[in-house]
Order: C-alpha cells, then sequence, then structure tokens
C-alpha cells in the first residue's frame, strides 16, 4: 500500500486538479458529511478550505460544478480503489471499493445518485478507462459488440449505484454487499477465462 | 387529513409535469406552489427536502409510465425488461428521475421506487425458488440481487449515457448479463429450461 499522501497527489494529477482546487474539493466532501447535506455554504467551504469565498467562484462557477467536483473527487479520492492489473482481478478490487462505500454511506449515496442525473451529472462509468484497456490487453479478440456488453456490466457492478441497490433493494450487510458485487463481476467474468490471452 | 393528501399528490402532478421541458434540479419550490395554489411554505411542509420530493414524484412516474408487466417465466423476465426498458427510453427524463430515486439515501418512510422495485424483487425471487428449489439461500439472494440490478433503470441509465446504448441493446445486454449470472449457479441445481432461455 502506498501512503494516503502519495496516494492524493496522484489523485489529483489524474483529476487535473490544482492544488487549491483539490482543497477546496475535500473540505466541501467533508462538511456535506458533517452536516449531512450537499447545502453547505460557501462561507463554510471557504474556511475550511482556508481559502477566500471569490477563489472558490473562480474555481467552480456554479454550485452545481461544485458539487460534480466534489462527487468525482469523492469516488476518486475517499474511495479509493485497489490498483490491479488483470481484470480478473477486478472481483476482489470490488470487495475493498464496496467496504470503503458501507463506511461512509451517506457520501456513497450522494456519489450514487449524481452519477444517475444524466448529461449534468459526474462520469457515470468512472472505470471505464481501465476496464477497457485490462480487456483489450487481455482478450484482444472480442468483438465490439460483446466488449461494449462486458464493460456495461463490468461498470455498473464498479460503481456507488451498485453499492446502494444492494443495500437499498435488498437491506444487505456490508459483508453481503461485498460478497454478491464479487460474486456478479465473477459471472460476468467466467465466459472469458479461458479466453484469456496470457491464461 | 384527505386535504394534506391531495394537496401533496398536486405537487407531485405539478413536478412531474414538468420534467421533459425543464431537469429535476431546475425546478422551483416557489412555481411548484404556484402551479398548485399554496404557498412555497406549504410545498416545504410536504417535502422538507428536494429527496422527499424525487422519492415521491418516482414513485409517482413508476406506476403511472413504468409500472413492470407480471412475469412467471424466464421469457416472460426477460420481454417485462425489454417492455421496461422500451418505456424508459420513451420517457427518459422522467425515467432518469427513477434512476436518481433508486440510488437515493432513504428518506421518510416511502417504500423504494425506481430500480428494479420491490414488486419486481419478489417476482424474481418466486420465479428463482420454483425453478431453482436446489440453490441455497445465499447464492438464491446473490442471485436474485444480481438479477434486479441488471434489470434497474441505473442499469439502462448507464448503458444510455455512458454507451450511447438503444433500448434494444439495453436490454440484450441484461439477457447477457442475466445468463453470466444464472450459470454461475451451482451445477446440478438449474433446471435446463431456466438457461436455455438466457441470451447468450
Amino acid at each position: 500500500m502506498i501512503g494516503q499522501a502519495l496516494e492524493a497527489e496522484v489523485i489529483v494529477e489524474r483529476l487535473g486538479l490544482s492544488r487549491t482546487s483539490a482543497e477546496i474539493l475535500a473540505a466541501y466532501v467533508e462538511l456535506i458529511e458533517e452536516l449531512g447535506t450537499d447545502d453547505v455554504s460557501l462561507k463554510l467551504i471557504a474556511r475550511r478550505a482556508g481559502v477566500g469565498e471569490r477563489t472558490i467562484f473562480r474555481h467552480y462557477g456554479t454550485r452545481s460544478e461544485l458539487l460534480l467536483g466534489a462527487v468525482t473527487w469523492a469516488d476518486q479520492a475517499v474511495f479509493v480503489r485497489p490498483s490491479y492489473d488483470s481484470i480478473f482481478d477486478l472481483p476482489l478490487a470490488l470487495r475493498q471499493t464496496m467496504s470503503a462505500y458501507s463506511q461512509r454511506p451517506e457520501l456513497a449515496f450522494l456519489v450514487a445518485e449524481t452519477m444517475m442525473r444524466g448529461p449534468d451529472g459526474a462520469d457515470p462509468v468512472p472505470s471505464r478507462a481501465h476496464l477497457e484497456q485490462l480487456l483489450a490487453a487481455e482478450i484482444p479478440d472480442m468483438g465490439a459488440r460483446e466488449r461494449q456488453q462486458t464493460l456495461a456490466a463490468l461498470c455498473h457492478l464498479d460503481s456507488a449505484g451498485a453499492w446502494a441497490a444492494l443495500q437499498r433493494e435488498f437491506g444487505m450487510s456490508p459483508a453481503d454487499i461485498a460478497d454478491a458485487a464479487a460474486w456478479a463481476a465473477e459471472a460476468v467474468l467466467n465466459p472469458l477465462r479461458s479466453r484469456a490471452a496470457n491464461g | 387529513m384527505s386535504d394534506a393528501a391531495d394537496t401533496a399528490s398536486a405537487i407531485v402532478a405539478a413536478a412531474a409535469a414538468q420534467l421533459g421541458r425543464i431537469g429535476f434540479d431546475e425546478i422551483t419550490y416557489k412555481d411548484l406552489g404556484s402551479a398548485v395554489g399554496v404557498s412555497e411554505r406549504t410545498v416545504y411542509r410536504h417535502f422538507p427536502t428536494r429527496a422527499h420530493l424525487l422519492v415521491r414524484v418516482a414513485l409517482d412516474l413508476e406506476s403511472r409510465l413504468f409500472a413492470p408487466a407480471a412475469f412467471t417465466s424466464w421469457e416472460g423476465l426477460y420481454d417485462a425488461v425489454a417492455a421496461r426498458f422500451a418505456a424508459f427510453a420513451q420517457h427518459p427524463a422522467e425515467a432518469v428521475i427513477l434512476a436518481r430515486s433508486a440510488s437515493l439515501s432513504p428518506v421518510g418512510a416511502e417504500s423504494p421506487a425506481g430500480g428494479a422495485g420491490s414488486f419486481f424483487s419478489a417476482a424474481v425471487g418466486a420465479l428463482l425458488e420454483e425453478s431453482a428449489p436446489g440453490l441455497n439461500g445465499r447464492d438464491r439472494r446473490r442471485t436474485a440481487s444480481a438479477l434486479c440490478y441488471f434489470a434497474s433503470a441505473q442499469f439502462w441509465a448507464r448503458c444510455r449515457a455512458a454507451f450511447g446504448m438503444s433500448a434494444e441493446d439495453a436490454a440484450a445486454s441484461f439477457r447477457t448479463a442475466a445468463g453470466q449470472v444464472l450459470a454461475a449457479a451451482p451445477e446440478g441445481t438449474w433446471p435446463q429450461q431456466a438457461l436455455a432461455g438466457a441470451g447468450q
């Protein structure tokens, strides 16, 4: 496990954020959790981040831009996904991701809901690029339609929405949620095992 | 009592009517109040947060536009999901409300709306129990939850927004995923016809 500080640096770089932007988002996410709502005053965010209110406006023109930034930040930086180099390691990684969501449920619900807002929402498939790359490398002979269906299913499982649905619809415990998500990902990957290039 | 219920229903109907023209997040409590002829404060009294409103609007849409068809066979399940996804594609703004509502932290005493819905998951559970009596409780629950999650408004919304899929493509993706989930059950617990109906 690499250090938490380094992880944060990597995420800031991946999201293309300035240090100030990252501090604003981190402060906002903290306050959302403490107050139990995303309706947090700019004054409070500014004070927590140690910047002026005008600085927040310069970085995030509107309230919804700020929320989207915070949700993306939460999904990448708060709910840290373990790194993995094979598509077949996704189920194991999913166990950890789901446990992370269970530890901060209100934030996980906020991420899940914001990803469902359509064109105005956060990226509904944040892990797509990584999964696509692994699929192309490990199962190069996959047709376009099959690739798309597989990606859609795996991206759908690797989301706060999966956690929210399993929690709400089935009232599962954190251990059962992690287990159910990993099991479903195994089911999607099972038919591919014998076709893996290195397998 | 019934007056209050009528007011709440009227507010929900007014909010639902605005969808499509403007997004849910642009709907103001003030406009809802004037549409129904009550004050903004009254709207707040019925729906203390926007999440409360969203959940009630989703319940309303679920019953009016997206009520899932009853099914008692696997083929019936696939048909019901295809029909539901087609209805979502016809009313995308309304379907997104279902997807959002099903992703929310539960508010109030409302039963869950959107997503697979409790009626739907009960039907899937019954189908599993009948066609795979040998399945243990844990596997049944995992299988049912995966089937419902891939049949949900969230899956349709994700397929549409991220992959540009049509309703037919999303339904085909559901069928494929359902087949994979069913095939993952321990050997010997499945009657052949359940798997034969699944798309692979």
